[in-house]
């Protein structure tokens, strides 16, 4: 059953690209001055086969309007890598919450404290002391204020939700974040923009989306991508291979089964060669210090949201709203729990469902009136999409992102 | 302790052709002795030439051919550098070449394995309470900074001269978020893997660590006598419910929906845990039975554990560590 729904959406995927395909190649015949090269291209105009990028680019940025072709080498037909391992296996929660624990069952006896008790075993475990262990107060516990709803009390013995670890860990993101934040770099980055740096990242979004990896493979290879760019001057020839290795590293610190680094040389059009992509591996890890650890907004997000236990459609708006803002090269300095935050608060807002409220401002740390700069840079990131970078937008138009792109974006007067 | 080899003998060992280039990109780090074999990668024994420091040095091969740095590697690297515990083994250092990736770690004398061999079936209970105490901090510090461990066993606990206990190799250890996803259910060495990742689980989270840390604990008890120590992945769960009790879909909704489950004899339990632990005091057992619950939804937390009654005459030199 699995399977199916999965062919299904690969069969989409398929046809989107041909359609892409066949007007790539339409423009080809009278214009490659945009290259974002993919391999049908290549086979139209066997010349160009080694790295057009550059060139291509520098021109793509004049002629933005005219084309949607620019400066990445992209294979025509993305296709999904490896075997996936099927997405097995939905144990209902339903059904987990029901399963209380049995752990403390509550008896006077409490034999266990004797040595010498020599019980079958289960009627040892029934004659468990609760003073034994207090299972409530634990010393790193974390009390919220009043007017505060606990998110984590109704999960705290559910470990698919970690309810037990889930404020020491964002607390730890929180404290840990800081050491991430980017400065803008564009300046000293005489060969880049950052309109490159949104071409680049609408392809690994499409890559993501074909290669089926998961959002925060997505998030850290942006997030790569910039810490990277924020240290190393890079030529503009560069940029795809960065962006390409930076998804290579993502998918091998993420993901369950990661594609091979040949998937990743034919994404490129083999635009790069195997060593060249060994080596900015190498280059990468050095530059960044191999601190792949990074809190990543995405992940606040899911926790911001539980704050209001939004439904899935709000999240799924706001996750749109998320991903538009990684192509924004203006929000790259902005927090990741503050840009969570904004992306939940807009989402919030386009569908009505009220104020940023108490719990949300505890866990979040952020007062809705702070947040309020960032929404409305992330609500003109919604209202005026890229014509040419369609990534994010075709995506989120989908059924199966509850089609959250075609919502009207709010009106900048209401803000 | 083995001894030293002196360093003319290794140095022969090193000007072989394939160790040569080794002894340049370490520039300031003497290649001394070959020590076992990781997950993945070797482990050396080296001192470092100009603070004398002794260290591991754990180096893995990487050939033109394959992937680049391996996902093992890279996960170790990165956890590694964020968990800084006195119970976490301490990465110093990484050394990145083309051919080669060697990574730093502190030195400690021996593992838990050795440990327990050296201990002739005898272990003081103090020792067994403290090497507990240490492997549920470092476990705690793991999960409140959102990583599995996914391979705890004796081999990976390094023990050091002062008594410290280090939870090493994470090879197979990831970051998860929350709320958890589908994982790999190939992990955890056979006789330290639970009964839900036995039966093919892939959605777990950090109660996995706390089953092997109940293996663990033990077989500290019984200074080194493995709990499980079944042969393949059904003689393991057969092992297990003879013990525990086969679990039923009442006492662990969802066990007949994990991907690889089939039904077991309904064993009914025979043995006391007095005698699986006969060293192990009451509090003792009692700490040991909330570690090994089948369903993973009622194994205690490390952190829960810490603070366990069994815990409360630590020597508190130790409970400060």
């Amino acid at each position: 059953m699995m399977n199916n729904s999965r062919k299904t959406r690969m069969g989409l995927g398929f046809e989107n690209k041909k359609i892409k395909t066949s007007s790539d190649q339409s423009n080809v015949g009278n214009n490659n001055s945009l290259g974002l090269k993919r391999q049908g291209d290549n086979l139209s105009d066997p010349t160009m086969k080694r790295r057009p990028v550059c060139a291509d680019l520098t021109n793509a940025l004049k002629d933005l309007n005219t084309n949607s072709k620019i400066g990445l080498k992209k294979n025509a037909t993305i296709v999904k890598p490896t075997v996936k391992v099927n997405k097995d296996l939905k144990v209902k929660k339903s059904t987990i919450k029901k399963a209380e624990k049995t752990k403390i069952s509550s008896s006077q006896d409490s034999s266990c404290t004797d040595d010498s008790s020599d019980v079958p075993l289960s009627q040892e475990s029934q004659s468990v002391d609760i003073s034994l262990v207090d299972l409530n107060k634990s010393e790193a516990e974390i009390i919220v204020p009043e007017g505060v709803d606990d998110i984590d009390k109704e999960n705290y013995s559910d470990p698919v939700q970690c309810g037990n670890y889930a404020k020491e860990i964002f607390k730890y993101y929180m404290e840990r974040e800081s050491k991430f934040q980017l400065e803008p770099y564009m300046t000293q980055q005489p060969q880049l923009t950052s309109n490159m740096r949104s071409i680049l990242v609408d392809w690994l979004v499409e890559v993501q989306e074909n290669f089926e990896l998961n959002h925060e493979t997505l998030y850290l290879a942006v997030k790569l991508v910039d810490t990277y760019l924020s240290i190393k001057e890079t030529p503009k020839e560069m940029l795809q291979l960065i962006g390409g290795t930076s998804l290579f590293i993502a998918c091998k610190f993420d993901e369950r089964c990661p594609p091979l680094i040949e998937d990743f040389l034919y994404i490129c059009d083999d635009a790069y060669n195997r060593k060249e992509f060994l080596d900015m591996e190498r280059n990468i890890l050095k530059t960044i210090g191999f601190d792949l650890g990074m809190p990543l907004s995405y992940r606040f997000l899911r926790r911001f949201a539980k704050c209001v236990r939004a439904e899935m459609k709000t999240l799924t708006l706001a996750r749109y709203i998320l991903e538009m803002s990684l192509m924004d090269y203006s929000l790259i300095s902005v927090r990741e729990s503050k840009l969570a935050a904004a992306a939940l608060h807009l989402a919030r807002k386009m569908k009505k469902e009220g104020d940023w409220n108490k719990t949300l401002e505890y866990f979040s740390t952020y007062k809705g009136d702070e947040l309020l700069p960032i929404v409305k840079k992330l609500n003109h990131c919604i209202s005026h999409p890229s014509k040419h970078l369609t990534t994010i937008l075709s995506k989120y138009s989908h059924q199966v992102f509850h089609e959250v792109a075609k919502m009207t974006p709010l009106d900048p007067e209401q803000l | 302790m083995e001894a030293w080899k002196p360093w003319f003998e290794v140095k022969k060992y090193i000007l072989q052709p394939k160790f040569y280039s080794f002894k340049v990109v370490l520039n300031n780090l003497y290649h001394l002795t070959y020590l076992w074999k990781g997950t993945y990668g070797t482990v050396f024994k080296a001192k470092n030439r100009e603070t004398h420091e002794i260290v591991a040095l754990k180096r893995v091969r990487l050939d033109d051919d394959d992937e680049g740095v391996p996902s093992s590697a890279l996960r170790e690297i990165c956890l590694l550098k964020e968990l800084k515990h006195t119970n976490i083994v301490r990465l110093h250092d990484v050394l990145h070449s083309e051919k080669k990736l060697t990574l730093v770690f502190e030195y400690c004398d021996q593992d838990l394995k050795k440990y327990f061999d050296s201990c002739n079936g005898e272990i003081d209970p103090d020792a067994v309470k403290s090497f507990m105490y240490q492997l549920l901090r470092g476990l705690a510090f793991c999960h409140s900074h959102n990583v599995l461990h996914r391979d705890l066993k004796p081999q990976n606990l390094l023990i050091n001269k002062n008594g410290e206990l280090k939870l090493a190799d994470f090879g197979l250890a990831r970051a998860f978020g929350i709320p958890v996803r589908f994982y790999s259910s190939e992990v955890v060495t056979l006789w330290y893997r639970p009964p839900d990742v036995l039966f093919g689980a892939k959605m777990y989270s950090t109660c996995i660590d706390m089953w092997s840390a109940g293996c663990i604990f033990a077989e500290l008890a019984n200074a080194g006598r493995p709990l499980f120590p079944g042969n393949d992945v059904d003689d393991q769960l057969k092992r297990i419910f003879k013990l525990l009790g086969t679990p039923t879909e009442e006492i662990w909704p969802g066990i007949t929906q994990l991907p690889d489950y089939k039904p077991f004899p309904l064993y009914h339990v025979t043995t006391t845990w007095q005698q699986v632990v006969p060293q192990l005091n009451g509090k003792g057992r009692d700490l040991l039975q909330r570690l090994l619950v089948c369903y993973p939804n009622g194994r205690i937390s490390a952190d829960e554990g810490l603070q366990h009654s069994y815990f409360a005459d630590l020597n508190p030199a130790i409970k400060q560590g």
